[in-house]
C-alpha cells in the first residue's frame, strides 16, 4: 500500500476517524459509524447490542477498495471489482430488466417505470400491490431480501456484491483486518458475513435464484414464463462459474498458506477494536485452516476445485429444488390451487404432438404418461459423484440408489395423481432435501483428489442411456466433464474441443450468453433450437470419445 | 330416458328444473318450489326424453341388466336381420342389423379390446401396475364406451391379472340397445302394427329419429359424460383424442336405416345435422366440464381440470420465443390461465346459434363470462355452467321447432361474420361447416335433378363452378390435418414442418383468409338453385344403396 489516491486516503482517514472515536465511548462510536459508515441511508436505529446492525452498505463502499488492476496479496482479493463490474452480468442484472422494457411490461401487467421514483422503489400507498408484484423480479434481479422493506442496495448494482457475501455495515470495517480470516464463519456469520467458502453455503446462494427459494420470494412462476421470461437452465455450478467469469480463486489455486496467516503466539492485534464488533478471542483460531477447516484429515487445497465443486453443487442443487418443490406445494395446498406448473419438467408437456411421441416420451423415469412429472437434469451429475466418492467397503449397492429411491418417491408423490398429492409430496421431498443436504455435507468434507477426480469423470461419462434422452440432463453431463476436465489436466484446446462437432459447432449450447455483451433473449432462439433437435445417439458416442480419451489420461 | 325411470329421474330433476326455470318469462306455467319430482314427470311427457342431460352413464347398475335383451334378440330374419334382396314392399328394409354388423364399426368396438394395441395402451393406462384392484379400477373407465353390457369392470379375457372368470354376459361391444334402449319394457310394444313413438319413449325406447337426439347419443361417447369420458391420462396412453363434429362422422358412418328417406325429407339435411350435432355437443361438452368439476370436488384423488379439457396445442407446443410463436393460439390474455384454456373446440359459432333459436343472447362477448369455465377450482363452475346448459336445452328445443331448416345463406352468413380463426380448433370447426355445407350442397343438386327441377347438364354446370372452392376445401382439410392424411379431423400439430414438405407453413390467418374466399364463392353462385317443392311429400328413392 505505498500510494493511495486521494479517494482511498479518504477512506483511510474515515476507517483511523471511526476506529479512533470507537475507542473513545463505545455508544458515541456506534453512532457516528453509522453516520460515516452509512451517511447515505440512515435509519433510526436502537443501539442496544454490542455489535452494528446486519444492514447494508453502499455496492461502491465495496468496489471503492476491491477495484485495484492488481493483485497485491495472495489472501485478499482486491482486483475483484473490475471482473464484476465489467464483465459479470450479476451486476447488470437490473439494466437487463430496464433493456427489456417491454418483456418486463408483459410478465408484470404494467410499466415498472410506473413504481420507480428516481432509481427507488416507490413507496406510496396506491402502488404497494404493484410494488409486490415488481418484488417478485427485484428478489432476484437485485439487492432485496425478504426482511427489507425496499431494496437496501441501489438497484442499478444489480445482483451486488452483498447479495452474495451478506449484508455489509457491520463488517466491512473488520473485514479488513488480518486477524478476521482467523474468525471462525460462526464469528463471521453473526456479523451477516456469508461463508462462500463452503462450497454448500455457496451454491445455495446460487441455486436460491438459479433454481428457485420460494422463502425468499425467488421462484420464475408459469405465468411468468408465460409471458416471455427466459426458461431458466438447468443449474450446474461449475460450468456457470467459469464462465460468469467467476472474481474469485479457489483455495487451490491460492495454494498452500500454512504457516503464512498465523499471528505470533499471545499476540493479540486490535483487541479493544475487534470486541466492538463482538469478535472474542474464543472466536479466532490459530489459522485459516483451523477456523474454516476444523478437524479436517486432508489438506483443503488439496483438494481439486472443479470435481469437488461439481459434486457438492449437484447435491445442492437437488437439495434446493427438494426445498422448493416443497415450499411451492405447501404454499399451493393454503391456496387450494394446484401446484405451480413451473416446478415440473417443461418438456413433459411442451412438446410437439405426433404419432412418435408413445415411444420418445415413455423413456421418462418412472413418470406416469400424462401427467407433469420431475425434470432429470439435478440428478445428473449427483449420481455419478456419489458413485464416485463411494466408500469402497460398501460397492453392494451403488450409492446413487439411495438417491434415484428419494427421487422416485418423490416422482411418483407428483404424480400419484394430477397435480400431485400434496401431503405424500410434502413428505417425499422432506426427506430428499434432508439426505441431500447430508449428503452434500458429507461431500465437502471428503478429499477429492485426482483417483476421486477420474473416477468421477469415468461415472459421468457411462451416464445411462435414459438419462441422456433429456437435453438437459446430457448437458450437465457435459458441463460437468469439461469442467472436470480442467482438474485433470487436459490442454485447453482439449477441453474446448469437449462436445462440439470438427465443425466448432456446439450443439449442446454448453457456452451460456455470459458476459455483460451478450443478452439471454438474443442467445434464446439457438439454445431452444439445440434443445428440440438432441440427439441422444450423438451424445453416446461423444462419450465413448471422452471415455477414450480419459484412458488415455495419466493417472497416478 | 335409458334406464328405469327411478334412476334416471332423481339427478335430471333438478336439471330440469333449472331449465325450466330460465324458461319462465315464455313458459306459462310457474312451478313453485319444492315440486321438483312432479315437475320432472311432467316435463317428461312434454319433452323428448332427449331434453334431459345426456350425463347418464352408459353402464347401466346392476338391477338394470336384467332390462337389456342383447342385440340378437334383434337379429332374426323376420325382424332386424334379414339378409339378400327385400321382397314385397314394407315400410322399413327389415336388413338393420345385418347392415350395422356388416359395415358398422361400432359393432367392432369390443373387438378393439382384444388387439395388441389396446393392451398396450392399458399397460401405459395402468402405468404398469400389477395391482388388481389398480387395474380393474382403469379398465372400468374403458367399459362405458367400449364394452357396456359386457365388460363389468373385468379385463379383457386373456389378461392375466384377471382375478376371476367374468359372467358370461349376454352382450359384447356396443350393442342394438346401447343407442336404442334397453329393450325389454318396449320390445313387445315395437312391434305392434302402428307403435306410437311417443309411447315407445315412455317405455324407455330412445327415439333418435330428431338430430339433436342422435346427435346427443353419439356425444354421450364421442364426448363424453363425467362418468364415460376419455381423461388426460388415457390419451396420453395412446387414446385417441376427441375431435367429434357430428355432421361430418354422420356422413362417413356406414348407416344401417334408411337415410336417403330422411335426406330426401329433409332440406339441406347436412345442415340441419350440422346445426343439431353444434348444439348438442356443446351440451355435452358443458355437461361433462361440470360433471368432472362435481366429481373433483367430491374426489381429492381426481385432479382439476383434467388436461382433455384443454385446447391440446395450449400445453403442447416447442417452447418458442414470443416472437416465433405461430399464430396456432391465441396471445395470452391472462398469463394464469395460459395452460389452461378451455378447449374452443365446441363453441365455434354458439353465440350465432342461440340468436338463431329466437333466444336472447348469452352474455359471451363479456370476457368475464367463460371465466368460470377455466377456473382454476371448481367451486365456482357449476352455477353459470348449469344457465349456459339451460339455454342450450331451450335452443336444442327451438332450432328443431324453427319452421324453416337452416338454409346455407344464413351459415354461410355466420362464417362471414365471425372473424379470423382464433385458434387450430376453431379453423377445424369452420373447415366442417364448410364441408356440411358442401355435401348439403351436393344432396341438392341430386334431388334437384331427381325431381326434374334440373337437368344433368345444369347440375355439372354447378358443379364445374364450385371445383375450384372443392379444391381448396380439400387442400384446407390437408392443410389442418397429417401430412399423410390419415383422419380428419385429428390432433396434430398443424404448423410442425417436419412433417410436411419443407417451407410449407400453415397459418391461421391463410385458413381464415381461404374460408372467407370460399364463402364469397358460395354466396355468388351457389345460391341460385330452383327452390324445392314442398318438403311433406318425400318422394320414395327406391332401393337404399349404401
Amino acid at each position: 500500500m505505498n500510494r493511495t489516491s486521494p479517494r482511498q486516503s479518504m477512506s483511510l482517514w474515515t476507517v483511523a476517524a471511526t476506529g479512533l472515536m470507537l475507542r473513545e465511548t463505545f455508544l458515541c462510536g456506534m453512532v457516528l459509524s453509522a453516520m460515516f459508515l452509512c451517511s447515505h441511508r440512515v435509519e433510526a436505529q436502537q443501539v442496544a447490542t454490542t455489535t452494528l446492525p446486519v444492514k447494508y452498505e453502499r455496492n461502491n463502499d465495496c468496489l471503492e477498495c476491491h477495484s485495484r488492476l492488481s493483485r497485491t496479496h495472495d489472501f485478499v482479493q482486491t482486483d475483484t471489482g473490475p471482473v464484476w463490474e465489467s464483465q459479470d452480468k450479476h451486476a447488470r442484472a437490473f439494466a437487463e430488466l430496464q433493456r427489456n422494457e417491454s418483456l418486463v411490461t408483459r410478465i408484470l401487467g404494467f410499466p415498472m417505470s410506473e413504481v420507480l421514483v428516481e432509481g427507488r422503489v416507490s413507496q406510496r400507498e396506491e402502488d404497494r400491490e404493484r410494488v409486490t408484484a415488481l418484488r417478485a423480479c427485484l428478489s432476484c434481479h437485485a439487492t432485496w431480501p425478504v426482511n427489507e422493506s425496499e431494496p437496501p442496495v441501489e438497484l442499478s448494482s444489480g445482483v451486488s456484491c452483498q447479495a452474495c457475501h451478506g449484508p455489509g455495515l457491520a463488517w466491512s470495517r473488520p473485514h479488513r483486518e488480518s486477524w478476521w480470516r482467523l474468525c471462525t464463519p460462526d464469528a463471521k456469520g453473526r456479523l451477516g458475513f456469508a461463508d462462500v467458502r463452503d462450497p454448500l453455503a455457496r451454491t445455495q446462494l446460487c441455486v436460491s435464484c438459479h433454481v428457485g427459494d420460494h422463502g425468499q420470494g425467488r421462484f420464475v412462476t408459469h405465468a411468468m414464463y408465460a409471458a416471455g421470461h427466459p426458461p431458466l437452465p438447468g443449474f450446474e455450478y461449475t460450468a456457470f462459474r467459469a464462465q460468469m467469469p467467476a472474481h474469485w480463486r479457489s483455495l487451490h489455486d491460492k495454494g498452500p498458506f500454512a504457516a503464512r496467516e498465523t499471528l505470533p503466539p499471545g499476540f493479540d492485534q486490535g483487541r479493544g477494536f475487534r470486541e466492538n464488533f463482538g469478535i472474542a478471542a474464543a472466536d479466532l483460531r490459530g489459522s485459516y485452516r483451523e477456523a474454516n477447516y476444523p478437524g479436517w484429515d486432508h489438506e483443503p487445497w488439496r483438494d481439486l476445485p472443479n470435481a469437488k465443486d461439481a459434486a457438492v453443487a449437484s447435491l445442492a442443487t437437488i437439495r434446493g429444488y427438494a426445498r422448493l418443490m416443497r415450499d411451492v406445494v405447501d404454499a399451493s395446498a393454503t391456496n387450494g390451487t394446484p401446484a405451480d406448473f413451473a416446478l415440473f419438467d417443461c418438456a413433459a408437456c411442451h412438446h410437439e404432438l405426433g404419432p412418435s411421441l408413445l415411444t420418445t416420451r415413455s423413456a421418462r423415469a418412472g413418470a406416469r404418461p400424462g401427467r407433469p412429472s420431475l425434470v432429470d437434469w439435478p440428478i445428473a451429475v449427483a449420481q455419478a459423484a456419489l458413485d464416485a466418492t463411494q466408500d469402497d467397503s460398501q460397492t453392494v449397492v451403488p450409492a446413487s440408489k439411495h438417491l434415484l429411491d428419494r427421487w422416485a418417491s418423490l416422482q411418483a408423490a407428483v404424480t400419484r395423481r394430477p397435480f400431485g398429492d400434496h401431503a405424500e409430496w410434502m413428505a417425499a421431498a422432506e426427506e430428499l432435501e434432508r439426505w441431500a443436504n447430508d449428503q452434500a455435507s458429507r461431500l465437502a468434507r471428503s478429499p477429492f483428489e485426482r483417483t476421486t477426480a477420474m473416477r468421477f469423470a469415468q461415472s459421468l461419462a457411462t451416464s445411462s442411456d435414459r438419462l441422456l434422452t433429456d437435453y438437459p440432463s446430457a448437458r450437465q453431463v457435459a458441463w460437468a466433464l469439461r469442467e472436470i476436465a480442467r482438474d485433470l489436466g487436459w490442454e485447453p484446446v482439449q477441453r474446448e474441443n469437449l462436445f462440439r462437432r470438427a465443425t466448432g459447432e456446439d450443439p449442446l449450447i454448453m457456452e451460456l450468453p455470459s458476459g455483460q455483451n451478450r443478452r439471454v433473449v438474443d442467445h434464446l432462439p439457438a439454445s431452444l433450437d439445440a434443445a428440440a433437435a438432441y440427439q441422444p445417439e450423438w451424445m453416446r458416442s461423444e462419450l465413448q470419445r471422452f471415455r477414450e480419451e480419459l484412458n488415455r489420461t495419466p493417472n497416478p | 330416458m335409458a334406464m328405469g325411470k327411478r334412476t334416471a329421474c332423481l339427478i335430471p330433476a333438478w336439471l330440469l328444473a333449472i331449465a325450466l326455470a330460465g324458461h319462465m318469462h315464455t313458459a306459462p306455467v310457474h312451478f313453485g318450489p319444492g315440486n321438483a319430482p312432479l315437475q320432472a314427470l311432467w316435463a317428461d311427457e312434454f319433452l323428448p326424453s332427449s331434453f334431459l342431460p345426456s350425463s347418464q352413464p352408459k353402464q347401466p347398475a346392476t338391477d338394470a341388466h336384467s332390462l337389456y335383451e342383447g342385440s340378437l334378440s334383434c337379429a332374426s330374419a323376420a325382424c332386424h336381420g334379414r339378409i339378400g334382396q327385400r321382397f314385397g314392399r314394407f315400410d322399413r328394409s327389415r336388413d338393420e342389423w345385418t347392415r350395422w354388423m356388416r359395415n358398422d364399426p361400432h359393432a367392432r368396438a369390443r373387438h378393439l379390446l382384444d388387439s395388441d394395441a389396446f393392451h398396450a395402451l392399458f399397460e401405459r393406462y395402468v402405468h404398469a401396475a400389477s395391482d388388481t384392484s389398480a387395474r380393474r379400477e382403469r379398465s372400468l373407465r374403458c367399459a362405458p364406451c367400449h364394452d357396456p353390457r359386457g365388460m363389468n369392470g373385468d379385463l379383457a379375457e386373456n389378461d392375466p391379472n384377471r382375478d376371476s372368470a367374468p359372467a358370461e354376459p349376454r352382450e359384447r361391444g356396443i350393442g342394438c340397445e346401447t343407442c336404442h334402449g334397453p329393450s325389454r319394457p318396449w320390445v313387445a310394444a315395437h312391434v305392434e302394427p302402428h307403435p306410437s313413438r311417443a309411447n315407445l319413449r315412455q317405455l324407455g325406447f330412445i327415439d333418435n329419429q330428431p338430430l339433436v337426439e342422435r346427435a346427443r347419443q353419439c356425444a354421450t361417447c364421442h364426448v363424453g359424460t363425467s362418468t364415460a369420458d376419455v381423461d388426460h391420462d388415457m390419451i396420453a396412453a395412446g387414446h385417441p383424442e376427441l375431435y367429434f363434429e357430428f355432421s361430418s362422422y354422420h356422413a362417413r358412418l356406414p348407416k344401417h336405416w334408411s337415410s336417403v328417406d330422411e335426406r330426401l325429407a329433409t332440406e339441406h339435411f347436412e345442415l340441419q345435422s350440422w346445426l343439431a350435432g353444434q348444439v348438442a355437443c356443446l351440451q355435452a361438452a358443458l355437461e361433462l366440464r361440470i360433471g368432472r368439476a362435481d366429481r373433483a370436488r367430491h374426489n381429492k384423488q381426481i385432479g382439476w381440470p383434467d388436461f382433455a379439457e384443454q385446447s391440446c396445442f395450449s400445453c403442447h407446443q416447442r417452447i418458442r420465443p414470443a416472437d416465433r410463436s405461430p399464430s396456432r393460439t391465441p396471445p395470452l390474455r391472462h398469463a394464469e390461465l395460459a395452460a389452461r384454456t378451455w378447449n374452443p373446440w365446441h363453441r365455434p359459432i354458439h353465440d350465432q346459434i342461440i340468436e338463431y333459436a329466437g333466444l336472447p343472447p348469452l352474455d359471451s362477448n363479456d370476457p368475464t363470462f367463460w371465466r368460470p369455465m377455466v377456473e382454476l377450482t371448481p367451486a365456482t363452475l357449476p352455477q353459470q355452467g348449469e344457465t349456459l346448459i339451460a339455454t342450450l336445452r331451450r335452443a336444442a328445443v327451438s332450432t328443431t321447432l324453427v319452421d324453416s331448416p337452416l338454409q346455407p345463406r344464413q351459415l354461410l352468413a355466420w362464417l362471414r361474420d365471425s372473424k379470423n380463426a382464433p385458434s387450430w380448433e376453431h379453423a377445424c370447426q369452420q373447415v366442417l361447416a364448410v364441408s356440411a355445407l358442401e355435401r348439403s350442397w351436393d344432396d341438392e343438386l341430386a334431388i334437384a335433378v331427381r325431381q326434374s327441377r334440373l337437368s344433368e347438364s345444369e347440375r355439372d354446370q354447378y358443379r364445374d363452378q364450385t371445383l375450384s372452392d372443392r379444391r381448396l376445401l380439400q387442400e384446407l382439410r390437408q392443410a389442418l390435418t397429417y401430412a399423410d392424411g390419415r383422419r380428419f379431423p385429428a390432433i396434430i400439430d398443424p404448423l410442425q414442418t417436419s412433417s410436411r414438405s419443407p417451407g410449407q407453413h400453415y397459418q391461421l390467418s391463410d385458413v381464415a383468409a381461404a374460408i372467407r374466399l370460399l364463402v364469397e364463392h358460395w354466396e355468388s353462385h351457389g345460391i341460385a338453385l330452383p327452390a324445392r317443392p314442398s318438403p311433406n311429400q318425400p318422394e320414395p328413392f327406391g332401393t337404399p344403396n349404401e
